[in-house]
Parts: structure tokens; C-alpha cells; sequence
């Protein structure tokens, strides 16, 4: 067991949306600081909305949520917005901008914090390299195959070296050599100190590496792999 | 580690933009610049028309010389002219002949020929010089001439109060003009938010303050603020120098662009309120959306 602080903890955590049903009910789960989880479960049980909570873009309906030590409901909008620079995340579809390059769009989150181009330059360039896209730097998101935007997706949720990557189903779209070459970034970043949570259905991406493993059923967060 | 080659493109706007975008809104701007531009030009013309035609009427004065019967012309038109002449020495002097000043009555005696013993007033026209209607009223009491002294204070005034309304007019269009500016600046700032959410939400997961996301929108405005008032502002003096050149105005002597860089300065301060109008609306409503968005959270 961890002897490091949680970098996120959900206590008895719930969601509605709307005013339908519960998608999560009684939410209980940690991220030790440092920690690589897998987060896994059927479809539809709330994998994606569990992800939208830890990187604060959805507020429960119930529950207490602990970011980086502090109450994600007594955040102020700078606070928020400076936990949101600490955390990387690689959605499902992509979202990538569409009018700016794939230089750019990984280049975003260095921008966004003010930082000048000559100093990220190599960075970017490096980065876009070891994913494959060093060819295709100059490329616009339409024109990449799904696994490029991908990788894409990923180098901008990990060019700022986050405190915590939040990826949902990460090599979802890539052959299982880019796999497994994303993988291996990710646990370069965990061993450098990255917290890591992916939300996936690939059985043989948990059985890559040991790390932990929680899973989503009926809203509600168990630990170990479904049975 | 050597640096990396720098094969990037060069750094885009974060928002798209240009003049692609929204050829519309562009049109609306350059037109509303355009009219804001008119309005001015009306506002200053007028002014400056109002403040020649007062000067014209405040250097003149005339004199009406009262007479009880047509042979003391001479000796009391003789009289008045050396009192005025004592009294505003450097003032241009013009006594009206007897049969001009005939002349004059013909719109209300109609056009048949005049008694020669009907008593018509000497009338002594005064320009220029350091003009005093007092001065000239007591010198005429002190020759012993009877005389009546217009010095046009009742057109003035009414010229003035005529000016003033112009001017209220045309400052008023203008008011008007850039207020309906800040709302269609409102109007696209928040259709823009909604065209752009993805970005927007892009922008905010990879950290960006509401205070960098608006800088965008502001950039945005202000540019198109700037190049619609730019192109507006400058169909505006055009137009309003083609108007000048090619009318006369009914021969008011109306100048569209004034002497001097006077006008084009006041139209380059316009320019720069429409800008900072347009972006201090995208400013304010981007900043109020993206509260509000995150109330709904």
C-alpha cells in the first residue's frame, strides 16, 4: 500500500443527470499519488462519467470529491482551472481542433499557459516524434486516420507532464504495436511520477503491466477485475 | 541535445477567423461605421457652417437712416456717415445709393415706378472693424440723426438655436449608431461562443482561465472592429467629399471634410471608439457567457 497522499478521492460520490436515474450511486475510490489504475466495466455503467468527475468537468450530485487535497466543490474558478493545468486528458473522441495543426494542437496546453513557442519547440517536436507523428506534424485533424488522431489526442493530454493523465479507452483506435508502444509512455510517465487512470474494455491491455485495477457496476466502484 | 528542426507551421489563431468568417457581420459593421462616419460629418459641417454664418452676421452691421421727406437724403446719409465713420474708424463703410435702396422695396411695392418725393430710408451698410452698435447709436444721437441700427442679433440667434439642433441631431444618429453597434457586437460574441463551444470546452479541459478564452474574443472584435471602422469610416469621408464637390448645398457653402486634417482626425478617434466598442462588447459578453456556462455545470 501507498504510503503517498491521494491525488483524487471520491467518498460515497453520486450523479444524475438531469432528472433521470443515478448513473453513479455511492461512488468510493482513491488515486494514490504515483498510482497507475485501470478503470474497466460494461458499457454504459459509467466509466466516462466517473473520468468527467476527477477532471472536474462535471460537479456530483452528491458526495464529496477530493482534488490534489482540496474539496472540488469549494474550488474557485482560478483554482479549478489551475488543477485542470495538472491533469492530461485523452477522451474518446479526440477532441481536437480542427483549424489548428497537429503541432498545435499538442502544442495547446503549453500555449494556454503562456509559455513562448521557441521554448516548447523541441519538446513538441520530440514528443510528435516518439508517437509516430513526427510526419505529420503540419497535418490538420481532419486529414488524420483514427489511430493518428489518437496518438494525436495523447500527446496533447501528456506534453505539459501532468500530475495526473485521465485517458478513456486510449488505444482504442490504434494497432496493437502503436498500443503497445502508448502503453509503454504511459508507464515511462507513471515511473517519472505521473498518476495514470484509463478507463478501458481491453482485457489484454490490464494484463500488460500490473497495476491496479477497479471496476464499475450497478454505479458503484469496485477493486479487482471483473469476475 | 541538439534542437529540434523547427517544421511547424506558423503559430494560427486559437479562434478561426478572418474575413471568410461572417461576411455578413463584416457588411453590418462597415455600413454601421460607414452611417456613424456621415453622422459626424454632419455634426461637425453643421458646426462649422453655424460658427462661419455667425461670424459673417456678427461682423456687419446696417443702418437705416429715417428721413421725413426725400430731399434730406444727402444731408443726413452725409451726417451718418461721418458720425459711423468717427465712431468704427476701422470698419468698411457702403452708403446705399437712393435708388437701391428702392430696390429693395420693390417685393413689397411691387415693380411700378416709386414717387420721387416718397422719404425711402438711407440705409448704410457697416463691415468689418471692431464694430459696436452702441458706439455707432450714440454717435448717430449726437449728429442728430434719426436712424434705426439692425445688427442681425435676432438671426443669430435663431441660427444658433438652428445649429444647436443640427448638431444634437447628428451627434444623436451617432450615439444611436454605436449603440446598435455594441448590440450586434453582443449578438455575434455569443452566436460566435455557441459556433465555437468545442474550442471553447478544448480550451477550458486543457486548462485556459476564462480571462484567456475572452482575450480571444476580444482579439477577435477588436481586429474586426478596427478594419470595419477602417473601411466604413473611410466610404464615409468619400462620400461625403463626392456630396461636397459635386452639390452646393443650395449655396449654403456646406464643406464636407473642413479645412485642415481636423475632420479625418475626428474620424480616426471614431474609428478607435467603434474598435474599442466592439471588443469591450465581445469582452463583456464573453466573459458573462462563460459564468453562466459554468453556473450550469
Amino acid at each position: 500500500m501507498s504510503s503517498l497522499p491521494d491525488l483524487v478521492n471520491f467518498e460515497r460520490v453520486a450523479l444524475r443527470y438531469g432528472r433521470g436515474p443515478e448513473v453513479l450511486s455511492d461512488a468510493t475510490l482513491d488515486l494514490p499519488q504515483g498510482s497507475f489504475t485501470f478503470l474497466t466495466g460494461p458499457s454504459g455503467a459509467g466509466k466516462s462519467t466517473l473520468l468527467k468527475l476527477c477532471y472536474l468537468s462535471l460537479i456530483p450530485s452528491r458526495g464529496l470529491i477530493r482534488m490534489f487535497g482540496r474539496d472540488s466543490a469549494l474550488l474557485t474558478n482560478s483554482e479549478r482551472q489551475a488543477i485542470k493545468r495538472r491533469i492530461g486528458v485523452v477522451l474518446q473522441d479526440f477532441h481536437l481542433i480542427e483549424h489548428l495543426s497537429v503541432y498545435e494542437n499538442v502544442a495547446l496546453p503549453l500555449r494556454v499557459s503562456g509559455q513562448s513557442r521557441a521554448s516548447y519547440n523541441d519538446d513538441v517536436v520530440e514528443l510528435l516524434q516518439w508517437v509516430g507523428l513526427g510526419h505529420r506534424m503540419q497535418a490538420y485533424p481532419p486529414t488524420l486516420s483514427g489511430g493518428e488522431k489518437q496518438r494525436c489526442a495523447i500527446a496533447r493530454a501528456v506534453i505539459a507532464k501532468p500530475d495526473l493523465l485521465i485517458a478513456d479507452e486510449p488505444t482504442g483506435n490504434v494497432d496493437p504495436d502503436i498500443g503497445r508502444r502508448l502503453l509503454r509512455l504511459f508507464s515511462e510517465m507513471n515511473r517519472m511520477g505521473t498518476t495514470i487512470l484509463i478507463a478501458t474494455h481491453d482485457t489484454h491491455l490490464i494484463d500488460e503491466i500490473d497495476a491496479r485495477v477497479l471496476r464499475i457496476e450497478n454505479g458503484q466502484v469496485f477493486k479487482g477485475k471483473p469476475s | 541535445m541538439n534542437s529540434a528542426p523547427n517544421l511547424a507551421p506558423p503559430e494560427a489563431p486559437l479562434l478561426p477567423g478572418g474575413l471568410r468568417n461572417g461576411r455578413a457581420l463584416w457588411v453590418v459593421l462597415i455600413i454601421m461605421a460607414m452611417l456613424a462616419g456621415c453622422a459626424l460629418l454632419f455634426a461637425r459641417g453643421s458646426m462649422r457652417l453655424s460658427g462661419d454664418w455667425q461670424s459673417q452676421l456678427s461682423d456687419t452691421l446696417t443702418v437705416q437712416i429715417m428721413l421725413e421727406n426725400s430731399e434730406d437724403w444727402p444731408e443726413q446719409t452725409g451726417l451718418a456717415r461721418a458720425a459711423i465713420v468717427t465712431a468704427v474708424p476701422g470698419a468698411d463703410i457702403e452708403l446705399v445709393s437712393q435708388d437701391a435702396a428702392k430696390d429693395l422695396l420693390k417685393p413689397w411695392l411691387g415693380n411700378a415706378a416709386l414717387p420721387d418725393d416718397l422719404p425711402v430710408p438711407g440705409l448704410i451698410n457697416i463691415t468689418g472693424g471692431n464694430i459696436s452698435a452702441a458706439r455707432v447709436e450714440t454717435a448717430l444721437i449726437e449728429a442728430g440723426v434719426s436712424a434705426n441700427i439692425d445688427d442681425n442679433s435676432r438671426y443669430a440667434d435663431s441660427l444658433r438655436g438652428t445649429a444647436t439642433r443640427l448638431v444634437s441631431i447628428g451627434i444623436g444618429i451617432l450615439a444611436l449608431i454605436l449603440i446598435a453597434g455594441l448590440a450586434v457586437n453582443i449578438f455575434a460574441t455569443r452566436a460566435g461562443m455557441t459556433a465555437q463551444k468545442e474550442i471553447i470546452r478544448v480550451l477550458v479541459q486543457v486548462g485556459a482561465s476564462d480571462k484567456f478564452i475572452a482575450k480571444l474574443f476580444v482579439g477577435q472584435a477588436l481586429r474586426r472592429g478596427a478594419l470595419g471602422a477602417a473601411i466604413g469610416l473611410g466610404l464615409a469621408a468619400v462620400l461625403w467629399a463626392i456630396l461636397s464637390i459635386t452639390n452646393d448645398w443650395g449655396g449654403l457653402g456646406w464643406t464636407a471634410i473642413g479645412p485642415g486634417v481636423s475632420d479625418l482626425l475626428w474620424l480616426i478617434g471614431l474609428g478607435f471608439i467603434f474598435a474599442l466598442i466592439c471588443a469591450a462588447a465581445a469582452g463583456i459578453t464573453a466573459a458573462r457567457q462563460l459564468a453562466y456556462e459554468r453556473k450550469r455545470l
